[in-house]
């Protein structure tokens, strides 16, 4: 290449000696790991709102705090076995409070994810003749889009860097077998579905692997020596020698896993996830998510890597070259046809076939490995190239899904997400320029696969002399796809769009209101109506849990209850709360909804909707309470809502404030009467309404609301909401 | 090039272009049908007048009978519809039967007040709880399925035409939601408060794709058909017009003075009605009125449409009325 001379050729001479310098392994991973945190780092520490399944794990971490040891089943941790992420937290819980822990877990969580270019670059090594090709790929590891995952307290965080570890186990295992190997690889492996259990997968596809590997390499490059029922005998002395921990590890799982089912006990040793061992093996709708998860992964990675990996394992398959990228090629297409056809599974049973790519990201170091191996470790890597198109281009464009963005999709599937967000529309752009906007994107996208491998190709062809140059120019486009995709997801993660609010447009402050009213370890008690749609109520209550550790209870007011902790069931009657009893520290809605609570109230959440009383270790009692409104507050269409006021006083003032959907062509009207008053409101859909009644009389006062119906509606269903409901002594 | 860069290009090139579409979407333009099977251009007039209570709302027809509902009185009522219409036996279900469902060999009804769907026989005679949602205020038939609405939780349910129960609460990107429709693979739920059309997919179990907002927020009821969703935009003097594949959006204006709160779609026409009584067809490309309005009495709730024609209800004279064109 420098020989050819040119402008090119002397600027790399001049650059030589410092490059030779700065080979270090050391200094390169080191510098791709800064690079990667940084980015990583810059983003997630700007989130303020976390996801559900954040809950558990960070309750999980306290318990780990408090009581330190390799796991707990308190807060449900029972039903999660894999408690190495919560474990890595635990110190920051144990010493902090949530707001503060929540803040330096997503530090810590941008190193542990950028800290996979590691392991990346040993695995590139492992299976690479050459360093450079090994940097190549550890940078494009240093620059992935699910970086976003830094940006949640899930267990993918640590599982995904302690899964590259596994396989980089997995690999030295199989192209240099030994006894020590296949421990560590074990070890390996173990460690990972500690960090997440559908991990354990890699413990057969490591079994499988090392059986394809060792007979496949006999049949074909292995049997040219000595012939091939040589070659079968050394496979057979290698498996029993060299593979004996893996085969006394295997003979003892299968006998584990015998007795667990013979025992009915084999579902819950796998916890919240036993029961996918249930069902069909391959319920309809596995193999298309399978194909939309493959879809996303490679467009997330700017196509090539997954083409190449492909390109490169079809070649090992009847032409290996040399062992280690035999047993690389192996590796790749039974780790990844594992983890990705089980996550399809359990998709299609748990979350009805949505495309979640943190639970397939493990395959990633794979990809990126193979990419380099498909580009420098083949015979032809042009017809490798070829060869992974006409798989991956058909498979892109008879893929069908569809997903709406938003700030969550990002964060776990950024590379779908970028997709229906910007790749979309401009294969849409194509399709017009065709004539057909209504074009399938996807149909698009294999097509433009098909057209830039072939492009691909081409160059790779015409510039093999320059080989080392073309390979580093596809993995710097591969690098910039990478960059880019992750830049704008994480952005999206953090600021939203027009369309959807960001998870990082908040702020922490004040948060944890209440654990600074009564102290951490002060337990509170919730009593949670469904304040708003089912959704909107779970966010608020759940964020009050989320961040506050004093909450410890729930009783709730409606079904579905919408708070984390399990809901207990509490009993209101007219006037008095019959259960529960007694609880000092109460979180209840602020909006007076269905009760008033007597106590001195200590704090409001920062948004005021909820509030914090003291009921001083007296029995519950209720000021007031409107029963007979749905769980959200609207009002029947022909029973009356009743609002009974207790006290001595004679009079009171009950203020309302009033709602029917803006959407509705008409007012709604309802009477309000008892107390003394008699009287019919009209409540408008754009402004809604505030009404003030004074109720007097002797004993208990009680009001009734009645929505009147009217004469000709649209949605006749939809009546008057209320909203608030505040009640003071006249 | 070479000639094996020639034939590997040729491979790949026929492996793409085998391998087939599953996505294909319609084309752009609104998919208006011209079926042979519509009648010659006839002035409307009201066919059949049935007398069935005030309050009447919700319609739905299943086969020869159209069934509609009192919800402040509780009771559904059907009506035989023959050459002669008439009312049947009045069903007293209790509650607040706010929208009816004609499907599975029965009719669904949503009970807002006590937070149930019931299936009712077609003979009237069996009623059967079905399945419980909080305050639904909408049911549907979806494809091979159903659907409810629940305005309290906010979410979609999916219930079985066969089997009794609901499926998880699946929530809904839109504000109070108030109506929902199903048209081409896709549930399309109103929000009552934002006036935002959010499509669920069914085969795909979720909100897939973004949904539409529509300009104004008043909406008197939406409809599908046609291969779109229609919704009646009483205080915009218009109809719009959600092309289901694409999600675009047209707003058509009514004729003038006249404003929508009602409409119904069939394979020939886009039937719409305003709250003061009237009923007229309009063209589904651009909404002209393609013949004069025909009263159908004092006030308008909800239209049907029913082989070729179509069923008003009138909660103020207490009727149900046919409209069809003919002599």
């Amino acid at each position: 290449m420098l020989r050819r001379g040119g402008a090119l050729s002397r600027a790399i001479a001049r650059i030589a000696p410092a490059a030779r310098a700065a080979d270090r392994p050391a200094l390169v991973v080191g510098a791709l790991f800064v690079v990667s945190a940084a980015v990583s780092a810059y983003f997630a520490t700007k989130i303020t709102s976390f996801q559900p399944d954040e809950l558990a794990y960070t309750h999980l971490a306290m318990a780990l705090g408090d009581h330190p040891s390799l796991w707990t089943s308190a807060f449900g941790g029972h039903e999660r076995l894999n408690q190495l992420y919560p474990l890595t937290l635990a110190p920051l819980y144990r010493l902090f409070g949530n707001v503060t822990a929540f803040e330096l877990a997503h530090w810590w969580n941008a190193l542990v994810m950028a800290s996979t270019v590691v392991p990346v670059y040993l695995l590139a090594r492992e299976v690479l003749e050459r360093r450079w090709a090994a940097y190549l790929a550890a940078a494009v590891a240093a620059v992935v889009p699910w970086l976003t995952l830094s940006s949640a307290q899930l267990t993918e965080v640590v599982a995904y860097p302690a899964c590259a570890w596994a396989l980089l186990a997995m690999q030295r295992a199989l192209a240099r077998p030994s006894r020590r190997a296949d421990l560590l690889a074990i070890a390996a492996i173990a460690v990972a579905a500690y960090g997440r259990l559908q991990l354990g997968i890699l413990g057969p596809a490591f079994i499988a692997a090392v059986l394809v590997h060792e007979i496949g390499w006999a049949l074909t490059a292995g049997a040219r020596p000595g012939g091939r029922a040589r070659a079968l005998r050394e496979a057979r002395r290698r498996l029993v020698a060299d593979h004996s921990v893996l085969v006394a590890v295997a003979v003892i799982g299968l006998v584990a896993v015998a007795a667990l089912t013979a025992a009915g006990r084999l579902q819950g040793a796998f916890g919240f996830y036993g029961n996918t061992l249930n069902g069909r093996l391959l319920p309809a709708g596995t193999w298309s998510n399978a194909q939309a998860n493959v879809t996303f992964l490679a467009w997330g990675l700017g196509v090539l890597p997954m083409v190449c990996t492909v390109g490169l394992v079809l070649e090992n398959a009847w032409a290996p070259r040399a062992r280690r990228v035999h047993a690389f090629a192996v590796l790749a297409t039974i780790v990844f046809l594992a983890i990705v056809v089980s996550v399809a599974r359990i998709n299609v049973i748990f979350i009805d076939g949505a495309v979640q790519e943190r639970y397939v990201v493990f395959v990633v170091p794979l990809l990126l490995v193979g990419l380099l191996a498909g580009l420098t470790e083949t015979r032809r890597p042009a017809v490798a190239l070829l060869l992974g198109a006409a798989v991956i281009a058909p498979l892109v464009a008879t893929t069908d899904f569809g997903v709406t963005p938003s700030g969550f999709w990002f964060l776990v599937s950024p590379a779908m997400t970028t997709f229906v967000e910007v790749v979309s529309p401009r294969l849409g752009q194509v399709g017009g320029a065709l004539g057909d906007p209504s074009l399938s994107r996807f149909l698009l996208g294999g097509g433009a696969i098909a057209l830039g491998c072939l492009l691909v190709a081409a160059a790779i062809r015409a510039g093999s002399r320059r080989g080392e140059l073309v390979v580093g120019m596809i993995a710097a486009t591969v690098f910039a796809a990478c960059a880019a995709t992750t830049v704008y997801s994480f952005h999206h993660v953090v600021y939203g769009s027009a369309e959807y609010r960001g998870l990082g447009t908040g702020s922490v402050a004040g948060l944890d209101w209440i654990d600074r009213a009564v102290g951490r370890d002060t337990p509170v008690t919730l009593l949670a109506r469904q304040a708003g749609q089912v959704s909107d109520s779970r966010e608020l209550w759940s964020a009050a849990e989320f961040w506050n550790r004093s909450v410890q209870t729930a009783y709730v007011l409606s079904r579905p209850y919408t708070t984390w902790h399990p809901g207990l069931e509490a009993a209101l009657r007219p006037g008095r709360i019959a259960r529960p009893r007694r609880a000092r520290y109460v979180v209840l809605s602020a909006s007076g909804l269905p009760l008033g609570l007597a106590g001195r109230e200590l704090a409001r959440s920062p948004d005021g909707a909820l509030r914090l009383v003291d009921t001083a270790h007296r029995p519950l009692r209720a000021a007031w309470t409107l029963l007979g409104l749905s769980d959200d507050g609207w009002l029947s269409l022909q029973r009356p809502a009743t609002l009974t006021i207790a006290g001595r006083r004679r009079c009171h003032d009950a203020r309302f404030a009033l709602a029917v959907p803006r959407g509705l062509p008409e007012a709604r009207r309802v009477r309000l009467s008892g107390g003394g008053i008699d009287r019919v409101v009209v409540v408008r859909p754009r402004t809604g309404r505030a009404v003030r009644v004074r109720v007097c009389g002797a004993g208990p006062l009680q009001l009734t609301l009645s929505a009147l119906a009217p004469p000709v509606a649209a949605a006749p269903g939809a009546t008057v909401r209320v909203r608030s409901l505040a009640v003071t002594a006249a | 090039m070479s000639r094996r860069w020639q034939v590997l290009a040729a491979v790949a090139a026929l492996l793409i272009a085998g391998c087939g579409e599953r996505e294909v979407r319609s084309s752009a333009a609104p998919v208006v049908s011209a079926a042979p099977a519509c009648p010659a251009a006839a002035p409307l007039r009201v066919d059949a007048r049935v007398r069935v209570g005030p309050g009447v709302g919700p319609v739905a027809v299943a086969g020869d009978t159209l069934w509609t509902a009192r919800p402040a009185a509780g009771v559904l009522i059907p009506v035989r519809a023959g050459a002669r219409p008439r009312a049947g036996r009045p069903v007293r279900i209790g509650g607040a039967p706010v929208s009816l469902a004609a499907g599975f060999g029965g009719v669904f009804v949503a009970d807002r007040d006590r937070d149930r769907i019931l299936r009712v026989d077609a003979a009237g005679h069996a009623i059967v709880r079905w399945a419980t949602v909080q305050a639904p205020i909408k049911i549907g038939v979806a494809g091979e399925e159903l659907f409810a609405v629940s305005l309290d939780d906010g979410a979609l349910y999916r219930l079985q035409g066969r089997t009794p129960g609901a499926g998880p609460d699946v929530p809904i990107p839109a504000r109070a939601p108030v109506d929902a429709v199903y048209e081409a693979g896709d549930t399309w739920v109103l929000g009552g408060a934002d006036g935002g059309l959010a499509p669920f997919s069914v085969r795909q179990n979720r909100f897939s794709r973004t949904g539409v907002k529509l300009p104004v927020r008043v909406v008197g009821a939406i409809a599908a058909g046609q291969g779109a969703v229609w919704a009646a935009l009483p205080n915009a003097r218009s109809v719009a017009r959600i092309e289901s594949p694409r999600a675009s959006l047209s707003v058509l204006p009514a004729s003038r003075g006249f404003r929508p709160t009602a409409i119904a779609v069939d394979d020939c026409t886009v039937w719409v009605g305003d709250a003061g009584g009237r009923v007229q067809r309009i063209d589904p490309r651009t909404a002209h009125p393609l013949d004069r309005p025909v009263r159908i009495g004092r006030s308008l709730a909800a239209l049907v449409s029913d082989r070729g024609g179509v069923w008003a209800s009138d909660p103020v004279d207490g009727t149900v009325v046919r409209v069809a064109a003919g002599r």
